[in-house]
């Protein structure tokens, strides 16, 4: 009786003192056997990290149960680990040496970050510094440097990310787990996302709808979420200062950790002026039309934006919670809507002044990520709320609107509210791992203004995913998954007053009910037959469900300057996709050709019907159509070090795109296109670095174009910068100089909203930048 | 593994080899608008309200035409008084074949306020290929609008001005009910004909608002002492004196006369 109860209290004590398992281990160079010190290795599951000491050695505590570690080292390939901890353990990486910067880094992959060489699809990955953002004239703008990315502008402060020529509703944006949703089928509806923010993008090129469902059919942009801070207080100030408009941005971000949670907060602000461009008039329907002192007239604007973060990690369960809000203000240039007239045009007045015609939105999101263990494995839950509200100001009597009192300037309001939820489950099984998932959203649109464009709406989508990874052999992983997908939309009739008839009522929308039901497929390979050479394979069958727009628009849409109307019985758009990769790594160099090949059914587009708008000043009606239609292309990166402080890369993109009932390519198709990149970086000490480089970006003209779109000639454009960063106690400190078109090159770009105005570009931009780290 | 990899790829060549010589080359090329008239004219048109205008368009596209529309409406650049409406109408004509005379015509109502109009034409062609759009600018009169009379100088001569003198406008502006606005500019003029020019080279520029509620005479020397000094260092060249007169009911009159600065 006596010996039990003693082993029965030695077994509880046992167990007690078994609640969490500890790993340690070291990290090895791989080929010289040598300790790395200060690496970074992260349990995914449970958002702890720790760094390895000045042996190489790591030692961390976790409760029994199955977790995803990564392993970051800067001058070594990230490597991803399996581990299944049920008792102490201890593991030796040996890592390898690599002078190329992207091998530093993992990619999230299905579940979780793994190296590039398992991932069956192409995944392009950004780093930024610090508040790097910023520099660019708006977010999407950091995609540029990526080959097969692009973005579309509306002058400067709009931007949407282009994925081998497609965006809007065909490439899906993640703000760290929760969807971007601001009515993004319209063309000068830009990121509503804090550019100073963000310090990694990473990019799918390709199909990602099997995870990220029906907007992701031609790729996804994920917004990564900051590393943990510090314990302690941390922070950062950018300022950026940019000539060609006079811009002035300031970011200011702070961190307080203590122990396992932590809150931090960033806050940001820009402003800037009318911009400028190497032309002293454009040619415009065979007019020519003055552009006073080289000055785009009301093109300013002001963006603020704040955002706020509390984590918290505990072994069983971690939380994130995010409350952000971004607000902007941009002029449109007032040619755009209309015919431009010189003496509106030509009167560029207080360059400062953000005029009419403008957009002003206000995106407010809240969001909590909420990780949990269950067993051995965990539960990813997150749930959000958006909150997109649009104005585009205009004078009504500009636009024939007679009756209204032009100082009521509110042409367009759309409301959108968007409710989030999703979770995923992943385990692992004989040497399988399997992945499944849910995500709902629903979404209320209500519509306000003189003018009309889409009715109010309400719509509701949820889907269901599994996916199974796996391994033939060590050099040959795969994946497989599916999808199905259930989209409910109710839109309302709306009926409006005829322009020069204000008693009567005129039916612009009517009232549509429509359910959609899809699925979705993926099979991918990925072989590494040894340590240089990688070849990717990933087929699949994506859906896309049409949005309200596409339905049952009905009215001038000033992102395209057309009448826009909806087809009310338009299928989803189905896609058969293969895309491949190919890649030659050593450690200097690196070399990557990803070809890829979509046919689309029912591919959703523009048509020009040759009828014209019954609408005064209106030209002719454009109507959603589908038809099938041919996408392809190809990108090639190569990345050399001759010596390891100096950067040598090219990134040549091209897509061909083909519309097979109408014979023609599809519209904002991005061109031939080239970017030469050098940087060199000087070592002076431990503590201090500096940095030169330059870029020299070519496209080649883009002839190829829709009906009733212009061809745009090529163009070359070179950039320049010099960087200088320093450590001292505490702080740490970065300054760069950079010129962009430094020979006030005048150049169109095909995919701009003012291209069809032959405007060009900006000029020559020198921008400032100052950060410091605290 | 090579299979497939060689597969796709020959796939994906030979649908776009079918695809691309399946269809003949497609008509991308836009309809051409040969020349606009209104009342047979393309500029200097009067026309009365209560008329009607004779609007004529020469057509012309590669393979088969497809729409004119034709929008009528004010350029009063801006004015704008709540308590009248101006005319504006829409008028779309179906078209046919690679060539065509359009004559149609449009009612000016009665109660149109009197100004600066222009109508726009706009062509598109059976495949929907726009074409570039044309204008023609035409001045509306009625009875009771502004009338700008101005008796020294003599614009029906060359008028002659040389740097450093002054330039005295004499005359007056009359309306039958109630002036509101009156807008003097002295401008050089420019080769293409935009509604108003640009901001450069205005050597006067007054504009002048009359508050009272019957307003119905206004001297240029007496009430405008519009007496524009010409600077000694004036570029030399071809001006355009331009008096924008407009009345309470929103009725418009536009007078233009040409100025030598030598």
């Amino acid at each position: 009786m006596r010996r039990s109860l003693i082993l029965f209290v030695c077994a509880l004590f046992g167990l007690v003192l078994k609640a969490q398992v500890q790993v340690s281990g070291q990290l090895l160079d791989a080929q010289t056997g040598e300790a790395i010190a200060y690496a970074l290795i992260e349990v995914h599951e449970s958002g702890q990290q720790t760094g390895t000491d000045e042996h190489g050695e790591f030692r961390f505590r976790v409760k029994p149960g199955n977790y995803h570690l990564h392993i970051e080292a800067v001058g070594y390939e990230a490597t991803d680990y399996d581990l299944v901890a049920q008792e102490d353990t201890t593991l030796v990486f040996r890592l390898k040496p690599t002078f190329l910067e992207l091998q530093e880094v993992l990619v999230e992959d299905s579940y979780s970050k793994t190296q590039q060489r398992k991932s069956s699809l192409s995944i392009e990955k950004v780093k930024l510094e610090d508040g790097e953002g910023g520099i660019g004239s708006s977010l999407a703008e950091v995609l540029k440097k990526s080959p097969g990315l692009n973005a579309y502008n509306t002058g400067v402060g709009i931007a949407k990310p282009v994925i081998r020529g497609f965006t809007g509703t065909r490439v899906a944006v993640f703000d760290q787990g929760i969807k971007q949703e601001g009515q993004q089928w319209g063309m000068d509806h830009g990121l509503e996302i804090d550019p100073f923010n963000p310090q990694t993008i990473e990019i799918i090129k390709g199909p990602g709808a099997l995870q990220y469902g029906s907007d992701a059919i031609s790729g996804v942009m994920k917004v990564l979420p900051a590393p943990f801070p510090g314990e302690g207080y941390s922070g950062s100030y950018t300022g950026i200062y940019k000539s060609n408009n006079n811009s002035r941005g300031h970011s200011l971000q702070t961190a307080y950790r203590h122990k396992n949670q932590f809150i931090s907060g960033r806050a940001s602000y820009q402003q800037y002026e009318d911009y400028r461009v190497p032309a002293e008039e454009f040619v415009y329907n065979s007019f020519v039309l003055p552009v006073t002192d080289n000055t785009l007239k009301n093109t300013a604007g002001k963006l603020l934006s704040g955002r706020l973060n509390y984590g918290l990690l505990k072994p069983g369960f971690n939380l994130r919670v995010m409350l952000s809000q971004y607000r902007q203000k941009v002029g449109l240039y007032p040619g755009a809507t209309g015919i431009p007239r010189a003496y509106d045009v030509g009167n560029i007045g207080q360059v400062s002044d953000i005029g009419l015609p403008n957009q002003e939105i206000s995106h407010t999101k809240a969001y909590a990520k909420l990780n949990f263990k269950i067993g051995n494995n965990w539960l990813v839950t997150d749930l959000g709320f958006q909150q997109n509200i649009r104005r585009e100001n205009s004078r009504p009597h500009a636009h024939g609107f007679q009756e209204i009192d032009d100082n009521n300037t509110l042409a367009l309001g759309l409301d959108l509210n968007t409710y989030s939820l999703n979770a995923k489950y992943s385990w692992r099984a004989h040497e399988f791992r399997f992945n499944v998932g849910t995500n709902h959203q629903f979404q209320q649109n209500r519509r306000s203004g003189w003018e009309y464009l889409l009715p109010d709406f309400d719509r509701y989508n949820g889907g269901l995913f599994a996916l199974v990874e796996g391994e033939l052999d060590p050099t040959w992983n795969w994946n497989a998954g599916a999808r199905v997908d259930y989209a409910h939309m109710e839109s309302s009739q709306h009926l409006q007053p005829w322009f020069n008839d204000p008693d009567s009522l005129v039916e612009r929308s009517p009232f549509l009910q429509r359910d959609f039901f899809n699925y979705a497929l993926a099979f991918g390979l990925a072989h590494n037959p040894n340590e240089v050479w990688n070849l990717k394979l990933n087929l699949a069958r994506s859906f896309r469900i049409p949005v309200p727009a596409e339905l049952v628009s009905n009215g001038i849409h000033h992102g395209t300057f057309r009448h826009e109307i909806g087809t009310p019985n338009l299928d989803s758009e189905v896609g058969y996709q293969a895309d491949l990769g190919l890649s030659f790594t050593q450690k200097a160099l690196y070399l990557k050709l990803t070809p890829f090949f979509n046919y689309f059914e029912n591919f959703l587009y523009l048509r020009p019907a040759a009828t014209f708008s019954p609408l005064p000043d209106a030209g002719q009606l454009y109507r959603y159509t589908q038809a099938e239609a041919i996408h392809t292309g190809a990108e090639f990166f190569v990345e050399y070090h001759p010596i390891q402080a100096l950067h040598l890369s090219t990134a040549l993109e091209y897509v061909h795109s083909y519309n097979i009932e109408t014979g023609l390519p599809l519209p904002f198709t991005p061109p031939l296109s080239n970017l030469l990149g050098a940087e060199y970086i000087g070592k002076i000490n431990q503590k201090q670095s500096w940095s030169i480089g330059g870029e020299y970006r070519w496209a080649a003209a883009q002839n190829r174009t829709d009906r009733n779109e212009a061809d745009t000639p090529g163009y070359h454009l070179l950039h320049g910068s010099l960087g200088y960063k320093r450590i001292f106690n505490k702080l740490s400190l970065r300054i760069g100089l950079r010129v962009e078109n430094a020979f006030d090159t005048p150049y169109l770009q095909h995919l701009s909203r003012y291209r069809i105005l032959n405007l060009p570009e900006q000029g020559r931009n020198i921008i400032i930048s100052l950060n410091l780290k605290f | 593994m090579k299979k497939i990899k060689t597969f796709s790829v020959l796939a994906a060549v030979g649908l776009l080899f079918t695809a691309c010589n399946k269809d003949e080359e497609q008509d991308t090329t836009a309809p051409v608008i040969q020349s606009v008239t209104i009342n047979e004219e393309d500029h200097d048109i009067t026309v009365m309200v209560g008329n009607e205008i004779h609007i004529d368009a020469h057509v012309t596209d590669n393979e088969a035409l497809g729409e004119l529309k034709v929008d009528v409406h004010d350029v009063f650049d801006g004015h704008s008084h709540k308590s009248s409406i101006k005319w504006a109408e829409v008028l779309t004509i179906q078209l046919s074949g690679k060539e065509q005379h359009v004559h149609d015509h449009m009612e000016v109502p009665q109660d149109a306020l009197a100004g600066p109009y222009h109508a726009v034409f706009r062509l598109i062609d059976a495949e929907g290929n726009e074409g570039e759009f044309a204008e023609v600018d035409f001045m509306i009169t009625n009875a009771s609008q502004p009338q700008i009379s101005i008796t020294d100088p003599d614009f029906n001569d060359h008028v002659h001005v040389t740097k450093g003198s002054t330039l005295r406008i004499m005359g007056v502006v009359t309306d039958a009910t109630d002036l509101a606005e009156i807008k003097i500019s002295l401008e050089e003029e420019h080769e293409e004909h935009d509604h108003k020019g640009t901001l450069d080279e205005s050597l006067y520029e007054e504009d002048f608002d009359l508050d009272g509620s019957a307003d119905t005479s206004w001297d240029f020397q007496a009430d405008g002492n519009v007496n524009i000094a010409i600077p000694a260092d004036a570029e030399e060249g071809h001006y355009i004196l331009r008096v924008v007169a407009l009345d309470d009911e929103g009725n418009m009159n536009v007078f233009e006369g040409e100025v030598h600065i030598m």
